[in-house]
């Protein structure tokens, strides 16, 4: 890959403070023509800002930014639109009712001079705009129909159809199983092969070592490193000096507990036939790829989606299909992969934490703050967050809102934990703590159902993997089986070796 | 904070105290006076506890379009009990009430359980309560009400009319269970994420329900207030509270940064409207000035409040 000598972007000095705050600080970037450039750092080192510097989001505070060596006007979405460069959204914005070729050409349809959309010409240009990344779907198919992949890569059709050169992914796999990930690194590797230049901004560092060309790191908003071809250990030390490689921390053998959850027999829209045993102070792992009943499995458990036939039993009371009240009720915990099912967005962060243990802190129907509010400051002490309870919690980073998100169910009384990607968005420093929090609530006896799309946290974190696969348990690894590699293996469809693995142990 | 911010922050007191300081240069010798004060505050009561009942419901995320035909409702509940069978004042305000209650709680159900978007059900639940209302009175006008009744309207404490005490007495009760209580938490959070309330184990159907008996119970406050005011009862005496109602929540806004519907804005916004109302007439502008004013007010106020938001979502 030839790197051109004048870069297509360069960013020079961005400067942002709100307030006496700096998000970031005398940060320079640049890209170039068919490479791509990773952006990584701890949750509110600045990676965020800087990305809505140059999407014209945010106007820096100083700084500049040149495009093929012209100033590009800063603080104007549309001016960076037209210099050509997009960005694809961490959070999934299609419109699902709409179809493919709508979706890619959503806000710049082009027209005839009444107003009336060129139809033809429409499907003409969102079909070259697929084409360019290498999806093959019906152009009026409804996105809402397709696999989230595929939404996810007609967004960034959707990006690329403003003539794009320069696209920005923000934590593009956040949501996505292995190996839909690997697919969207394939169609990232295709832009830049295609001479587009890419900002891929990630915590996975895996990803960065395997798709960036260069990388900048950023700390407390500043820039600490540039790096050609830079390795996962050697981010992993710039990002976490202190901690080394924790994937094979032995785990204490315990005395399996009473059983927490009993699932007979369960079967739903997406389920089928489900049995599963969850005793106190077990993790077990959920692993699979995306629709193939992990994730639903959580959301049955819970209630937020009914099933049909069978039982589940949460410490020997069943449950009503759809019953989430009941649910919570009895001693269940959600923590959602997706941040919008669990925020409550013009709260405080005290009020978002404290939400499902508030009763504790209430005589006679009456709230007392005070108690409240130094049970909120343990439980933020505890992830290792460092904000004020009375802070707007959309005042935290995306990692930092996670980790009020595990602080809600660590001060609840949850017998039983769901965890869907605890620790998506978290940086890698805070990882471990999160574990280590986890950890905590098993040794007290607390089950955990995790589902993660990353296999290094399934096999750190649980005592067993059961494997699914469209809706069916296809397969179980205990803690003798378990390796990151293993797990890999198993969710991405190779059903045999994990049955093979469950003979061989027991 | 810039100048600008606070001034964004306080909008609403700061339009109430410029509204009263251009009155009372406007008219030294009439506005700023106790007479006038208290006659604001009389008149402002019944849509004080109206405005009021619309904020618990706004807080959960609803709307309750029902207002004014539950209003006339519970008045015909309230008066017919007299004039039909000779109830004394304290029944009347008691059925008042329980017709609100249940007026209230149609559409809690309706909304919660059966799912249908408040905006409709309310509409037809609205439509009912009319109807029966109708069916009751007759379409006819009731005079002579007991006089025990009538004295709610004319008595004073301390040279406060009771009126406006009830209705700033209902303001601080909502205000503690809002910002105090269990279920105040509990409402804010199916407000602002229902999905996510849920989740957390909070009832949502119940607290939408009792939001929507809360609203009907303040409707039904509000009948008496109006009905012992006017010492008697009209055909389609709610008609009009709707609006300014919605109107005095949605400029309470401004005082929670625009993120939360709050009583105490609420109470001020409802305060403001009839300080501007009031103002206008002494001023001998013609009615349709005031509607005219608290229109433009409500504009400038929630678009300031709309220009906020979305600073806060570009962050």
């Amino acid at each position: 890959m030839a790197v051109s000598a004048v870069p297509w972007l360069e960013a020079v000095g961005l400067t942002k403070r709100y307030g006496g705050v700096v998000a970031l600080e005398d940060a320079s970037v640049t890209a170039h023509t068919g490479t791509v450039h990773g952006l990584v750092g701890a949750n509110g080192a600045g990676k965020s800002t800087l990305v809505k510097c140059l999407t014209g989001i945010v106007r820096p505070t100083s700084g500049s930014v040149r495009v093929e060596g012209r100033p590009l006007q800063l603080g104007r979405p549309v001016e960076a639109l037209r210099a050509g460069i997009a960005s694809v959204p961490q959070e999934l914005t299609v419109a699902p009712t709409l179809t493919v070729a709508a979706n890619v050409m959503l806000g710049h349809e082009p027209r005839r001079r009444v107003g009336l959309i060129r139809r033809r010409e429409l499907d003409r240009r969102a079909s070259v705009a697929l084409e360019s990344v290498s999806l093959d779907v019906t152009l009026d198919t409804p996105v809402g129909q397709l696999p989230l992949i595929e939404q996810r890569i007609v967004m960034i059709a959707r990006a690329l159809s403003f003539n794009a050169r320069l696209v920005i992914f923000d934590e593009p796999t956040a949501t996505l199983s292995p190996h839909e990930a690997e697919l969207l690194l394939e169609t990232v590797r295709g832009l830049a092969h295609r001479g587009v230049s890419v900002l891929y901004v990630s915590h996975h560092l895996r990803e960065i070592e395997a798709v960036c060309d260069t990388v900048t790191v950023l700390r407390d908003g500043r820039v600490i490193r540039d790096l050609e071809r830079a390795t996962h250990a050697a981010l992993v030390a710039l990002l976490a000096p202190e901690t080394g490689p924790s994937a094979s921390v032995d785990r204490p053998d315990r005395v399996a507990g009473d059983v927490v959850l009993e699932l007979r027999a369960v079967t739903g829209a997406r389920l089928q036939d489900v049995s599963l045993v969850v005793r106190e102070g077990e993790v077990v792992g959920l692993a699979g790829l995306s629709g193939s009943g992990a994730r639903e499995m959580l959301l049955t458990v819970c209630g937020a989606v009914p099933f049909i036939s069978g039982s589940i039993a949460l410490g020997g009371r069943r449950l009503r299909s759809g019953d989430t009240l009941a649910a919570v009720e009895h001693g269940i915990g959600f923590l959602p992969g997706d941040r919008s099912l669990g925020m409550f967005p013009t709260h405080t962060v005290r009020h978002n934490v404290a939400l499902p243990s508030l009763k504790r802190y209430a005589r006679l129907g009456f709230v007392d703050r005070r108690r409240e509010r130094s049970a909120v400051e343990g439980l933020l002490d505890r992830v290792a967050l460092a904000a004020s309870p009375e802070a707007p919690v959309t005042s935290l980073s995306g990692g930092n809102q996670q980790k009020a998100l595990v602080a809600r169910w660590i001060g609840s009384d949850a017998r039983l934990l769901l965890l869907d990607d605890p620790t998506a968005g978290v940086d890698v420093a805070t990882r471990p703590e999160i574990h280590s929090q986890i950890r905590a609530l098993t040794q007290a006896g607390v089950g955990v159902l995790l589902v993660s799309t990353d296999e290094e946290e399934l096999a750190e974190l649980s005592d067993r993997v059961v494997v699914f696969e469209r809706g069916v348990v296809t397969g179980e690894l205990t803690s003798h089986g378990l390796t990151p590699a293993r797990v890999l293996a198993a969710m991405t469809g190779q059903p045999l070796e994990a049955k093979h693995t469950l003979e061989e142990d027991a | 904070m810039s100048i600008r911010a606070i001034a964004e922050r306080w909008s609403l007191v700061i339009a109430f105290l410029g509204a009263f300081v251009f009155f009372s240069i406007a008219r030294p010798d009439t506005f700023p006076t106790w007479d006038n004060a208290r006659a604001i505050l009389d008149e402002s009561s019944v849509l004080c506890v109206l405005a009021i009942g619309v904020t618990v419901v706004l807080v959960i995320g609803e709307f309750d379009l029902s207002v004014g035909f539950v209003t006339q409702l519970t008045a015909a509940a309230a008066v017919s009990v007299m004039a039909f069978h000779a109830w004394p004042a304290w029944a009347a305000v008691l059925a008042a009430l329980l017709a609100g209650a249940i007026a209230g709680l149609a559409n809690g159900v309706a909304v919660a359980y059966v799912r249908i978007p408040s905006f409709v059900a309310t509409l037809a639940i609205g439509s009912i309560a009319g109807a029966i209302e109708l069916a009751i009175t007759k379409t006819t006008i009731f005079e002579g009400l007991d006089p025990g009744y009538l004295e709610i309207a004319t008595t004073t404490v301390y040279d406060i009319p009771l009126r406006a005490i009830i209705a700033a007495a209902i303001a601080l009760t909502f205000m503690v269970l809002l910002r105090m209580t269990v279920y105040g938490r509990h409402a804010a959070s199916v407000g602002d994420n229902a999905t996510a309330a849920r989740l957390s184990g909070v009832p949502v159907e119940r607290a939408k329900v009792i939001a929507f008996v809360l609203m009907g119970l303040c409707a039904g406050m509000a009948a008496v207030l109006v009905t012992s005011s006017a010492s008697q009862y009209y055909p389609n005496l709610g008609q009009g509270y709707l609006l300014p109602a919605y109107a005095a929540a949605f400029l309470g806004l401004s005082l929670s940064g625009g993120l939360r519907f709050n009583v105490l804005g609420s109470y001020l916004g409802v305060l403001l409207l009839g300080m501007v109302t009031t103002g206008l007439t002494m001023m001998n502008q013609p009615s349709w000035m005031a509607a005219l004013v608290q229109g433009l007010v409500l504009i400038v106020a929630v678009s300031g409040i709309a220009v906020r938001r979305r600073g806060a979502l570009g962050r």
